[in-house]
């Protein structure tokens, strides 16, 4: 008897081969991108699972309160980890990161070879009994037990040794420290939180390994506890230790912890992320998930409307088997193998395409995406499991409403019931283009809000600013003398040395307001040499810039932006030779306001921010170099050349500002990305069964046609009648979707501090393009049908 | 016989059993099927029932051959049985050339033909016409008329619902409707059938 179906539904599927292709390419765009984006999401869903004690172990961090902030970190201090795996039995190990330099590139040298690691942490010996890191050589018994110990991940060994055995041979770190190679461990994998490529012994840092305080939280550090324990009050519990530990006036954080699993996708909105360069966004998960279900879901839509659109013709043949002695179920069952049949061969043309679209599939979501994944067993168990449900979704209604059919009516033929149908198609046309709609709002939303990012006046001008790492200077000297070959040059306008720049993190102060002592903010505090306002292209409002600096000036002069004096409730002139209220521990004196300029991402207001030249700031590893250069590549090289010359043990570091600035939006530029391919495919498979739809009318209303040509209507007005039927859902469907784009939008826009207006006009401009596409798609079917001569379609009958 | 709208294709649905009289009774080999289950109804209408339709109905996605098999796929014959069966069919009406042929590469007589040996191969006893000849010229209009003539005399009942007093004449009894009544009910020699039935549309 299957066999017999198996024919049927071939050759109905081959005799209509216009809606079958429509069919099969709507579904498959549909399959492709939704299976793109369920590996993506079950990538992103499978990080750090891999180790042994997974489930166990804990991520420590501190919330910092200041009275206007609430800052999460998700670092710790040193005494935190040992502290409590003796005071909280069910601690059974801990292990503490430290990022080389608070996160600056390490420059290591092997032999000769220089290179730059941004990856180079310290950690505890303890690493192996906590994560799952598998040694290719050395022993992890003995591996990180020493100071001046490391081990290096494969790569970085091929990178630094090629072919050469790296044990026992020796890494210098920024010129001062030696390490010796203890072990080879293998690269981790692709989903995994870690991503270190150098670790250091922890020991290797004598401050941080002999002096244990509350005070400075840099270090990452995880437990792991006993399989048994219930964690939930583990927050309780690290906090009654910090308690105990620290008096009340010195607590300036409190403790939080969080599951190892958890910190892939939540750590959105920690402030201090940890050391990890790969997090992902569970927002961002689900959004990519709701958008491959709609794609789904629009692609099954068009195939219920253009199967019972021909319900006409499926009618007569239900009616004639059914007097032949079939039942219902048989045929539904028939109808449903015509679906299954045609999922099928949609699922292969997805998977075609999807290899085919996988390079671009990776540069948008700017991982792996593993194809190879699907020839699995228990993901070909989910592919089958996909492929029923699809059958099933898309092939139930239509299953049902042609086996329906009662075969009496083939001898009386009436059309009961038909308008209700119709009813359905449209309500489907409607909720396909309210996903349309919302798309497009979506899609124009995001483009300008990242356009008015790019424009937006920054109040500094990072253009041609390069920020050069000095880092691995051996003397001042050599910084001293590379400033003085760079300011000879042309094409430099200016130079200074830095702390950090815009974009960047710099120290963390607070001050606050005169006279109440209660009411703090928070200061971010760059030192610099002068020059920097010329450098950033900074405009003042009061005052002048920092002196030079004389050895014997125990005063710290300072240049504050415009939010911080406004804090302190002075105009810029006021502000002028006055001293901020508990800043630094030395005397303190503002010489000059600047106007306010983003230095953090426009997700964030702006804070306090000064600039200043105390001689006990002495950290300035940058040197921030304002180019006014015609050929940007050679003036590079040029710079890089006297780099070369001046600190020949140092590798040469450059980054643009502006570039650094436009990263910091790299997740929403690749959310607008993604967002416009699915508006494209929504749209795309929309019209398809859109298109599909018209025709079916037009071939339908062929007689209704060739009559009211014959009474004298026009094509323009034949044109518009049929383009009729289909413009209500498409106008209702834009009614529906704009509030809920609107609620949509202004949610996504809440994460900016400084955003554009959602005015009506997103509305309007993506109402009329969904209109006019579904215009121009009707129309062309319409057009055809009612240029055809009516003298045909009359005698047809 | 009858004119428009006299209720002669209702009365085929119902003795069909394809639809419900709204009142009345009817027995089929005397049991009374108006108040049956529709899976037991299912169940007589595939046991008893032939249907010839006006328009052919011809499942155009199948071959003469594939057609005349589809009711018996339907009765769950198995294949060797069906291949017979469809065989000794194709052979009776003198079809055999055209088995592998689509229904549009046939004349309408032709189509006909193939209808009604769809209509008969699983042996119903009774055939229900709904003007059979209608759409054919009277030649045409002739064999198939000889044909159910044929059918007759080896013990098929036939209903025919016809416009054409001369067909109807093939038959062994003409009932004549009109909105819905009997007007006249004419024996034209003894009935041979073994069913009886009270008509009241």
């Amino acid at each position: 008897m299957f066999k017999n179906y198996f024919k049927v539904a071939f050759r109905n599927l081959a005799k209509n081969r216009f809606f079958t292709l429509l069919n099969l390419l709507g579904l498959a765009l549909g399959i492709s991108v939704s299976l793109a984006l369920i590996l993506f999401v079950s990538d992103e869903l499978s990080f750090d699972k891999y180790h042994t004690h997974a489930e166990n172990i804990h991520r420590v961090g501190v919330i910092a309160e200041y009275d206007d902030t609430r800052e999460k970190w998700a670092t710790a201090p040193n005494i935190a980890g040992p502290t409590f795996k003796d005071q909280m039995p069910e601690v059974v190990e801990q292990v503490r990161f430290l990022r080389h330099g608070f996160g600056e590139t390490a420059f290591l040298r092997v032999g000769e070879d220089n290179f730059l690691e941004p990856d180079l942490y310290w950690v505890d010996s303890t690493l192996f009994d906590v994560f799952d890191i598998s040694l290719i050589q050395g022993d992890p018994q003995k591996a990180l037990n020493e100071p001046n110990e490391v081990i290096l991940s494969q790569s970085a060994a091929k990178t630094m040794f090629g072919e050469a055995d790296p044990m026992g041979k020796s890494l210098f770190v920024d010129n001062d420290l030696e390490l010796q190679i203890t072990g080879i461990y293998e690269d981790f994998p692709p989903n995994s939180t870690l991503d270190a490529k150098v670790m250091g012994s922890f020991y290797s840092m004598k401050w941080a390994t002999e002096r244990l305080v509350w005070s400075n939280c840099s270090f990452e550090t995880f437990l792991r506890l006993h399989p048994e324990t219930d964690a939930s009050d583990l927050d309780a519990k690290t906090n009654a230790i910090l308690q105990e530990s620290v008096k009340e006036e010195d607590r300036w954080f409190s403790m939080w912890t969080q599951p190892l699993l958890d910190v892939h996708l939540h750590s959105v909105g920690i402030n201090d992320v940890g050391y990890s360069s790969s997090l992902g966004d569970i927002a961002q998960v689900r959004i990519l998930g709701v958008l491959a279900l709609s794609i789904l879901l629009l692609a099954c839509f068009n195939y219920i409307n253009m199967t019972t659109a021909r319900s006409r013709q499926r009618f007569r043949e239900v009616g004639i088997n059914k007097t032949l002695g079939a039942s219902s179920g048989q045929m539904a069952i028939r109808f449903f193998l015509e679906t299954g049949i045609l999922v099928a061969a949609s699922f292969i043309a997805g998977l075609l395409l999807l290899r085919m679209g996988t390079p671009y599939f990776e540069s948008l979501t700017g991982r792996p995406l593993m194809y190879s994944k699907l020839a699995s067993l228990p993901w070909m168990g989910a592919l089958i499991g996909l492929w029923g449900l699809i059958t099933f979704g898309a092939g139930l209604y239509p299953a049902l409403m042609l086996s329906s059919f009662a075969p009496k009516n083939l001898l009386q033929p009436a059309n009961k019931g038909f308008t209700g149908r119709q009813f359905f198609r449209h309500a489907l046309v409607a909720l396909q283009f309210v996903v349309c709609m919302a798309l497009i709002v979506g899609a124009l939303v995001f483009n300008r809000q990242l356009q008015y990012i790019s424009k937006k006046k920054l109040g500094f001008e990072p253009e041609q600013v390069v920020a050069i790492n000095t880092f691995a200077a051996e003397e001042t000297s050599q910084i001293e003398g590379l400033m003085r070959t760079y300011e000879s040059r042309p094409d430099v306008l200016s130079l200074c040395r830095a702390q950090g720049y815009p974009g960047i993190g710099v120290s963390g102060y607070s001050m606050t307001k005169p006279g109440q002592d209660n009411i703090v903010t928070e200061v971010n505090s760059n030192h610099v040499t002068p020059g920097f306002e010329t450098v950033l292209g900074l405009k003042f409002l009061a005052g002048t810039t920092l002196p030079e600096k004389q050895p014997e000036d125990t005063t710290v002069q300072v240049v504050m932006n415009k939010t911080g004096v406004e804090f302190l409730g002075w105009t810029p002139e006021e502000a002028i030779g006055k001293s901020p209220p508990n800043m630094y521990r030395d005397p303190t004196t503002i010489v000059g306001v600047v106007e306010d300029f983003h230095f953090e991402s426009l997700h964030n207001p702006i804070k306090t921010y000064v600039f200043n030249n105390g001689n006990n700031f002495g950290w300035t590893p940058y040197l921030l170099v304002k180019l006014q250069a015609a050929d940007l590549q050679a003036t590079v090289a040029g710079l890089e050349d006297s780099f070369n010359g001046h600190l020949p043990k140092s590798a040469f570091e450059l980054v643009f500002v502006d570039d650094h600035t436009a990263r910091l939006y790299e997740s929403e530029q690749r959310l607008s990305r993604i967002v416009w391919i699915f508006t494209i495919l929504a749209i795309i498979i929309s019209c398809l069964g859109l298109f599909g739809l018209a025709a079916f009318t037009a071939e339908r209303r062929t007689k209704e046609i060739g009559i009211r040509k014959v009474l004298g209507a026009s094509t323009e007005g034949l044109v518009g009648l049929l383009a009729k039927e289909f413009l209500r859902p498409v106008i209702i469907a834009v009614l529906i979707a704009s509030p809920l784009a609107w609620m949509g939008m202004r949610t996504w826009l809440d994460n900016f501090a400084y955003r554009i207006d959602l005015n009506w006009m997103f509305f309007l401009i993506a109402g009329l393009l969904a209109t006019l596409i579904a215009f121009l798609t009707v129309s062309f079917q319409s057009f055809r049908a009612a240029r055809a001569n009516p003298a045909d379609s009359l005698r047809n009958e | 016989m009858g004119p428009s709208g006299a209720g002669k294709s209702t009365l085929l649905n119902i003795l069909g059993l394809l639809d419900q009289a709204n009142s009345g009774s009817y027995q089929l080999q005397g049991e009374a099927v108006e108040n049956l289950r529709e899976r037991k109804r299912q169940e007589l209408h595939k046991k008893h029932m032939g249907f010839v339709f006006q328009a052919y109905y011809l499942i155009d996605d199948l071959t003469v051959y594939e057609n005349i098999e589809t009711p018996l796929i339907y009765r769950k014959v198995k294949k060797a049985e069906r291949q017979a069966k469809v065989a000794e069919t194709l052979d009776r009406f003198n079809i055999v050339a055209k088995k592998d042929l689509f229904p549009h590469q046939l004349s309408g007589g032709q189509q006909q033909l193939v209808g009604i040996a769809r209509a008969i191969v699983a042996q119903p006893k009774l055939l229900l016409a709904d003007e059979p000849t209608g759409n054919l010229h009277s030649s045409q209009g002739e064999v198939i008329m000889d044909l159910f003539k044929k059918l007759h005399r080896e013990g098929m009942t036939i209903i025919q619902v016809t416009h054409n007093e001369k067909y109807a004449h093939y038959g062994s009894r003409i009932i004549e409707l009109q909105d819905g009544f009997i007007r006249k009910d004419v024996a034209l020699q003894t009935p041979a059938s073994t069913y009886s039935k009270q008509p009241q549309v």
